[in-house]
Parts: C-alpha cells; structure tokens; sequence
C-alpha cells in the first residue's frame, strides 16, 4: 500500500537534506568555496551507546597439555614457510625431546625420523622432493597420537612406527632415483665428470653429497640392529654406501614386484 | 530476532538504525565513471570527510572499483550511508563488474556521447543488463539515471551524438531520468547524484514497509 | 608503461615455470602484468580455468590488497595466499608490474611452494627487470 502523502514528504526531506549537502547547483558559477555549514547535523538523532560492561576474566595459566607442542608449533611453521630459523628451532626441539624421551624406544625412532627429514630439508631446501613435507607432517601426527594416547598398547605403537618408516624408506628411494637422474643430466651437460667414484679422494662443496651422507648416517641411526653408525671420513666412502644402498633397495622391490607377478 | 540484514537491496542495520546504500556508475571504457567521482571527492571533500578508495592501473584505467562513501544524515529515523562505486569499463573486466554489481540498490549509466562510441554504449547498458540479470534483478526495475556525458568537447568540434540518437538508443524502453553532463567541468555532476540517491532511498522506503 | 616480449624471452618464461613449478606438482600458474594482461599461462594439462577472468580477479585482487596495506600503515603484504578445500592460489608480486600466480593442490605444503617460487621470481626478474628501464 503506497501513502502517497508520506513519499512526498520523504521525496522532500531527501531533497532538502541534498540540497544541504551539495548545493542547489553544480560547477558552473559555484566552484565549492561558499561551503554552508552543514545543518543536517542538527536534525540528527543522538544515537546513545550503552554502557558495555567488560567482564574482566582471570588469564588463565598455560597448560602444557601436549608435551610436544613446541615441535607441533615448529611442524606448522615449516608447512608455511621454510627458514633457517624454523629449521634450527625445529632441530633444536628435536633434540630436547630426544633428551626426554631417551628411554622410551618409540617415541625415540619417532624422533629421529624426524630429525633425519629436518636436516634433509635444511640442507637440500628448494632440491627437497616435494613429498618431504606430507611425511614430515604424517610423521609428526603418528607421533603425537603415540604419545597422547594413553593406554595404546607396545604393539599398536609399533605398528603405527613401521609405516611410518616405510613411508621414510620410499621417500629415500625417491630421493635416490631424483638424485641419479640429476646426475646423469650434469653428466651428460658438461665434460667435467660429476659423478662421484671410488677415486675421488677430495671432499667436494657441493650440497648433494652432505645431504646423500646424512640421510645415510640417519638411516644407519634408525636400525640400531645393523652395522652401527661409521663416522664417514671420505666422500667416496658415504657414495659407496649410498651406490650399495640403492642396488640392496631395487633388487628386493625387483623381488617383491616378481613375487606380485607370479601371485596373479 | 535478526538485528542486521542483506535486505536484497541496501543493507539495514535495525540495532544501529542505519542504512547502506549502493549505488554503482556503469558504463563503456573511458567514459567519465571515475571522473564523476572524483569531481564529487573534490568538490565536497569538506563535506563529506571521507577518503575515495579507487584500485586503478598505471595507465589510470580502472582496475578493480573507485569507491567514495558518504553519510547523507537521517532520514525518517534511519542514517542513510551512500556508497558510491565505479566499474571498469574495458571489456575483458566483465567479471569484476559482475563482483562490483553484487549488492547495487541504484545505477548510474554514463554514457559516452562522443560520436564513435555510440556502439560501445548499447554494448555496455546490455552488459549490465546481463550481469543485473545474474544477480535476478531486472534494469527495468533497478532505480536508474541515465548521464550523457562529455558535452564539453562540442566546444571542441569533437562530433557527438545529438540527445535523440543517445535516448533512442539506451533510453526509449527504460525512460529514465537523463542529464546531460560533463564530468570533467562538473556540469550536472551533482543532478545526477541528487537524482540517484533520491530515487534509491525512496525506493528501499517503499521496500521496507 | 609499455614494454615488448620476444619469443625468445617468452619461452624461456615458460622453460623457467615449468621446471621450477610445472615439474614441481603445480597445477597452474600464470604471470600477468598488473593490468590482468596474461603473458604466459602453463598448466599441469589437468584442469582448464577461465583464466581470463582469473587474471582480471587476480590482478583487482592484488590491486584492492595492496590499498588495504597501505591504509593499515604497511608497504606491502609479504604473503598473498588463498587456502582451499583442495586447490590453493598463491601471489607474489615480480618487480611493481608483474605478478606471479600459482595453484596448487594439497599435495604440495605451502612453505615448499614458496621456496620454488621465490626461485621462480629471481630467475624471472633477470628477464623482466630490463623491459621497465625501456
């Protein structure tokens, strides 16, 4: 229903409150300097605000819940950036927890899964394979589950601990192939020889081997069971391993694809 | 009980009394959108005691919106906050346009009156058609006010288009209020706004009884 | 502001994005000038987007958020990073004219992402720097 007297008067008061505001005109002959004072104001409506009451809460103290907050903070950090800083943060928390939990086996591998994909990343950065991050994260989350839950049985944490390293295992496989095709692109773009042989007796500065050399060192860390860990003098040394490492690798995946095959 | 709405036009804040309103200048490239504006920023700075926000390329083409909002004060017990934008008028910034429409209680069509761009302009008022359509409002129904602007460059002995030829083409259906304008001098700059804001919140009044 | 790309300046963009994103697990990036203008556009073959609306939403995008930093007091915003349920969109600005834009799934962690692209751009600035002194 439209009250026609009602609009008109709103029509009017829109338009005076207009006019207040601008002027009966444009440009020509007003050029903006005679500026009324502005009497729409007066008319205005005081809008009162209510008093707000603030309920002033007692901070609460910090619980520390999650022993492993801190390292949580540094997993998060290093999903949304990558810095030198975050990294020693992260590697220095590793080394706490280490110190922590050094009589509990589990939690320990955990640890060094993770310590061995920090100092991967550190030193490799951008030449990380992508997939780095998603088992960092994945390592992280198993662990913190090991560690919160609170009645999980030996067996339950071992299991979650294994597929966890044989996610580590197939990211090292990865790396390793990544590497040799890197490799052999260098090979075959240059006439230096890159590739590192037993005849090199030099340490080179190069990243690549470093990181070949500490991704061994850790997987030696993780098996306490095999050879312990050998101080790695040359660089020739740590190649080799690495070389002997990568053939022990594809002859057993070779054997378990044929034992697939033959099974259909 | 709701204390803020998107009313589908305007935006009223019952708890505060308050009341948004959208009114977007649409038209071709080049045409005098931004120009309105500004001339409108410049002249009532003093009055109106906001910051222009425009987001613009380097070559000062519109990029994304030129926004200029303003209190026009209370008005039957509600205070009425304008918010004027521009669009870019290039072609190829179809879907920010589309973005800058969302929401727009009244339009103003600044049409170029030069002479070749008289294709450019039924182009144009079809585009918003169109992109008013996706938002399901109607041109027909959309408070609107028709600029013809750049008359200054007659002057000039630049060609433009004579009234007849601009209001057949983008006015014969709509029948809309038109100016004749330049926004470069100011000429009917501030018809136009008065024209616009007037027809809007009258029609949001009428909405919201 | 104009400036001029040959094809020889051209495919090594694209040499340079695929290499270092494309190969990388990047599902698309585009660089455009700051006027929503595309200058090379790769993808990973899999999706096909209207592209043109996106660098026009893109380049206004960065546009409007580069005026809300400087009315809050800042320069610039160092990260410009939209989080989805499954794709993600990244920018970072390459000089004052160009921008580079890259999405990505969930498989690629954003701090990686940043790295590669941060090699991206100082490969890319070696390329577009000398066209601004035109």
């Amino acid at each position: 229903m439209v009250d026609t007297k009602k609009d008109d008067k709103l029509d009017s008061e829109i338009a005076k409150r207009l006019d207040d505001l601008f002027g009966e005109g444009d440009a020509s002959g007003d050029d903006g300097g005679a500026l009324k004072a502005d009497d729409a104001t007066a008319d205005d409506e005081i809008f009162e605000l209510e008093d707000v009451v603030v309920n002033e809460t007692e901070a609460e103290p910090i619980r520390v819940d999650n022993p492993l907050s801190e390292l949580k903070n540094m997993v998060l950090s290093i999903d949304w950036e990558i810095t030198d800083e975050v990294l020693s943060g992260f590697l220095s928390q590793i080394g706490d927890l280490k110190d922590s939990y050094k009589n509990e086996k589990i939690v320990l591998m955990f640890l060094q899964l993770l310590g061995s994909l920090g100092e991967y990343i550190k030193t490799n950065r951008g030449d990380a394979h992508p997939k780095t991050f998603k088992i960092l994260n994945s390592v992280y989350s198993r662990l913190e589950d090991v560690v919160l839950a609170e009645d999980m049985p030996e067996l339950e944490k071992k299991k979650i601990l294994r597929a966890e390293m044989n996610r580590y295992k197939q990211l090292r496989i990865q790396v390793s192939k990544k590497k040799a095709t890197e490799v052999n692109r260098r090979q075959a773009k240059s006439l230096q020889i890159q590739e590192p042989s037993l005849s090199t007796p030099k340490k080179k500065k190069s990243g690549m081997p470093s990181a070949e050399a500490s991704a061994v060192a850790a997987k030696e860390n993780l098996f306490p069971d095999s050879a312990a860990a050998k101080p790695y003098d040359t660089l020739a040394e740590a190649v080799e391993e690495l070389k002997q490492f990568i053939h022990t690798e594809l002859r057993a995946l070779k054997q378990e694809l044929k034992i697939l095959k033959d099974s259909k | 009980m709701l204390s803020a709405y998107f009313f589908g036009m305007a935006f009223v804040n019952l708890k505060n009394k308050e009341i948004q309103v959208k009114i977007v200048y649409y038209g071709p490239g080049r045409g005098g959108k931004t120009t309105n504006l500004e001339y409108i920023y410049q002249r009532f700075r003093k009055r109106i005691n906001t910051e222009m926000v425009t987001v613009k390329t380097h070559g000062d083409r519109t990029l994304f919106f030129d926004f200029l909002p303003f209190d026009i004060g209370v008005i039957n017990g509600y205070n009425v906050k304008i918010q004027l934008y521009t669009v870019p008028g290039q072609v190829k910034y179809n879907a920010t346009r589309r973005l800058v429409l969302r929401g727009v209680d009244g339009v103003v069509f600044v049409a170029d009156a030069m002479a070749v761009r008289r294709e450019k302009n039924i182009l144009s008022l079809k585009n918003l058609q169109e992109n008013l359509a996706n938002y399901k409002k109607s041109i027909f129904k959309i408070p609107c006010v028709m600029q013809y602007n750049k008359v200054d460059l007659l002057e000039q002995g630049i060609p433009l288009l004579p009234l007849d030829i601009l209001e057949k083409d983008l006015n014969e259906q709509l029948k809309r209020p038109f100016f004749k304008a330049s926004a470069l001098k100011g000429t009917n700059v501030v018809m136009t706004l008065k024209k616009i804001i007037s027809m809007t919140v009258a029609s949001i009044k009428r909405d919201l009884k | 502001m104009s400036y001029t790309l040959g094809q020889k300046q051209l495919d090594r963009i694209e040499d340079i994005l695929n290499q270092d994103l494309i190969d990388n697990g990047v599902r698309c990036v585009f660089l455009i000038d700051m006027a929503g203008n595309i200058i090379a556009n790769l993808d990973n073959g899999e999706k096909q987007h209207d592209i043109y609306s996106l660098a026009a939403l893109a380049a206004g995008n960065f546009g409007a958020v580069s005026a809300m930093a400087k009315i809050i007091g800042e320069n610039e915003f160092s990260l410009l990073f939209h989080k989805g349920k499954k794709e993600n969109i990244h920018f970072n600005k390459i000089t004052t004219e160009f921008l580079l834009i890259t999405i990505f799934g969930n498989d690629i962690s954003l701090g990686f992402l940043r790295l590669k692209v941060a090699d991206s751009v100082e490969q890319l600035k070696t390329i577009l720097e000398p066209l601004l002194s035109l």
